[in-house]
């Protein structure tokens, strides 16, 4: 709070970022990327295939080390992390919601949203008790017995939204939450995004559709392992 | 929620409660139900194998021990043994059996000498048929201190054995073909006819004496000069003072050459005899040994298979904050557990194998409890050993490709 308080706080920062992968010649998915990301923002990072999205959601979700530069994630730099140390940052500070929901098919929907508490220790009682919170947040509450095979596609996605919220991170990471449903079901979900954004979630959200990133905050566009457009914060 | 956070240190370490682990390494056997059960069909089978193998062979042993007590260990059988000197042949003195019977603690003593002669239906059987059946006269205490019975008859008394009456061993009234000894059959022993007046069941504890036929000393002295001094003594002992007893028959029953008197006990003899039959119960361990081998690779299979099906899953449990301690773990966990499910049924079946046989075959039956804790232990072990390879590949993978289908 004291020092340099709100400018220099940042939940993202990535400093001269790049990610080679191995091979002959070897792949550079990422050349040279700068992008701040302060709490409470809601952000798109939008481009075509092959220009470095996918690689960006790895980095920013700890999921992936960066071959050279620095990745800050909620104040922690990633590149001295152990794999035990990375773990433990996307458990407690990281949700995830993927393109095609990724659910566990054994479980019904209050067990797939407690698994985002499991690997925090928490005791059986108070995962239940969150997961319903999580839950109701999504307007799924009805639904938390339902196996994932029972819901539909719209549904799934907003489990997959409360198992990303219930830590309460500090960072929500979308990878094209929209790309396996239909246009109205799509809004909808993004519809949920812009209410957790109002409610001081900070949202990343990453897609090739340039209709979903129009309702979108701000906009970081990319090409070939650059960003080449950053629009200012409307916020 | 605050969109201000104080400045954070590295992030709490994720955790897995104990109490979680089973849960976590549950899912996939409570998804896959089937797969489930056939794979732990094959551990089953081997644990089953094992464990009826200890408890049909404990089974036997206890029946065999039992079946021992019954006749009794304190039966002791002296014989002339061996002479030290050369050419002689070492006999016991001609009043061993008073003198044995003499001593505190045994409670009574019969002897048997071979009398050369044979056992014939009638006098057309040629002389050189004898039919394997030795011929022994013995006193009226043979019953009591040998432990024999009768299977119907009686036995030689203090009158009958001063007569041609003759009691069969259970073999040779077989082999004679004489069913019930009632006082009107005779068998023909060279040139004079006795009366079958016995027989005798088959005597556990001392088999080789099924296929003799008994009369008394007074007449097999009379028609066959047999002498008085008994080849074999039969001694039955006060239990605790065996060993004592043992240690001076030797000397009660020849006191020129005691060092030349053999005394064993015939319970030891079957009990050893019944010991080294062990190579089929090696044989079948050694099969259920293999059955459980094939029951590990199985679970191997299986457990790479589903590391591979559910690539997606260890994606998300690493995004949800998962190490690969808790990957490796969860994969090892349901290795164990698909392994001990096939370990409680396996010795369940294995006790129940085991039953059937000890009700099917009318002996006691005996299951050692260190075979059921072996066979639920060897299921640990077998999953464990089965789910570390593909547990150890589960944790391998990078997050971030098992995240995205290959």
């Amino acid at each position: 709070m004291s020092e340099a308080a709100g400018a220099a706080r940042a939940v993202i920062e990535l400093h001269d970022v790049v990610k080679e992968y191995p091979g002959s010649p070897p792949v550079r998915a990422l050349d040279g990327i700068d992008l701040r990301v302060a709490y409470g923002e809601f952000v798109a990072i939008v481009g075509p295939s092959g220009s470095g999205k996918s690689t960006m959601l790895n980095l920013l979700g700890a999921l992936d080390r960066p071959t050279s530069g620095t990745v800050a994630i909620d104040g922690t730099e990633i590149s001295d992390l152990r794999d035990s140390e990375l773990s433990a940052l996307r458990g407690r500070r990281i949700g995830f919601v993927f393109q095609s929901f990724n659910l566990i098919d054994g479980l019904d929907a209050i067990e797939n949203v407690a698994l985002g508490l499991v690997y925090a220790g928490l005791s059986r009682k108070i995962r239940v008790q969150r997961s319903v919170e999580a839950l109701e947040r999504v307007g799924l509450a009805h639904r938390s017995d339902h196996s994932p095979a029972r819901l539909s596609g719209g549904e799934r996605q907003r489990v997959a939204i409360a198992r990303a919220i219930v830590t309460e991170p500090a960072l929500l990471l979308a990878d094209e939450p929209t790309g396996n449903l239909d246009t109205k079901t799509g809004e909808t979900i993004i519809e949920t995004f812009r209410e957790l954004h109002r409610d001081g979630s900070t949202i990343l959200l990453i897609t090739h559709d340039q209709a979903i990133a129009g309702a979108i905050p701000r906009r970081v566009t990319m090409r070939d392992g650059l960003i080449i457009d950053t629009e200012a914060v409307v916020v | 929620m605050s969109t201000k956070r104080p400045k954070p240190d590295r992030a709490e370490p994720s955790r897995v409660r104990f109490a979680d682990v089973f849960g976590i390494g549950s899912v996939g056997i409570r998804t896959r139900k089937l797969r489930t059960a056939l794979t732990a069909i094959g551990v089953a089978i081997g644990i089953a194998a094992l464990v009826s193998v200890m408890g049909i062979s404990a089974s036997s042993k206890a029946d065999l021990a039992a079946q021992l007590d019954a006749l009794g260990t304190n039966r002791l059988e002296v014989q002339a043994g061996s002479s030290f000197a050369p050419g002689g042949t070492a006999t016991l003195s001609d009043v061993a059996i008073p003198m044995i019977r003499r001593i505190g603690a045994v409670t009574s003593a019969s002897g048997i000498t071979t009398v050369t002669t044979s056992v014939r239906r009638n006098d057309f059987v040629d002389a050189t048929v004898t039919n394997g059946i030795a011929v022994n006269a013995t006193d009226p205490f043979f019953l009591g201190a040998s432990g024999a019975t009768l299977a119907s008859g009686r036995f030689i008394d203090a009158a009958a054995q001063n007569f041609p009456n003759i009691v069969l061993g259970a073999t040779a009234a077989q082999r004679l073909a004489i069913n019930v000894a009632n006082g009107r059959t005779r068998v023909y022993l060279n040139g004079n006819w006795f009366d079958v007046i016995g027989i005798l069941k088959p005597i556990a504890i001392l088999p080789n004496l099924d296929s003799a036929a008994f009369i008394g000393y007074p007449i097999a002295a009379k028609l066959f000069a047999t002498p008085a001094a008994p080849a074999t003594v039969f001694v039955l002992t006060d239990p605790a003072q065996l060993d004592a007893v043992r240690g001076i028959l030797g000397a009660t029953a020849n006191p020129e050459s005691p060092g030349e008197v053999s005394v064993s006990r015939p319970s030891d003899v079957i009990a050893a005899k019944k010991a080294a039959d062990t190579s089929l119960t090696a044989l079948l361990l050694g099969l259920g040994g293999i059955a459980l081998i094939v029951g590990g690779i199985g679970i191997a299979n299986v457990m790479v298979i589903s590391v591979l099906e559910r690539r997606t899953e260890i994606g998300v449990r690493r995004a949800l904050g998962a190490t690969k301690r808790h990957i490796r773990l969860q994969f090892v966990v349901e290795a164990v557990l698909l392994s001990l499910l096939g370990g409680i049924i396996g010795v369940a079946l294995g006790i129940a194998v085991t039953v059937g046989y000890t009700k099917f075959q009318h002996i006691v039956l005996s299951i050692p409890a260190l075979s059921l804790a072996a066979g639920i232990g060897a299921a640990l072990i077998v999953g464990a050993l089965a789910g570390i390879s593909p547990a150890a590949r589960a944790a391998r993978l990078a997050p971030a490709d098992a995240i995205r289908p290959a």
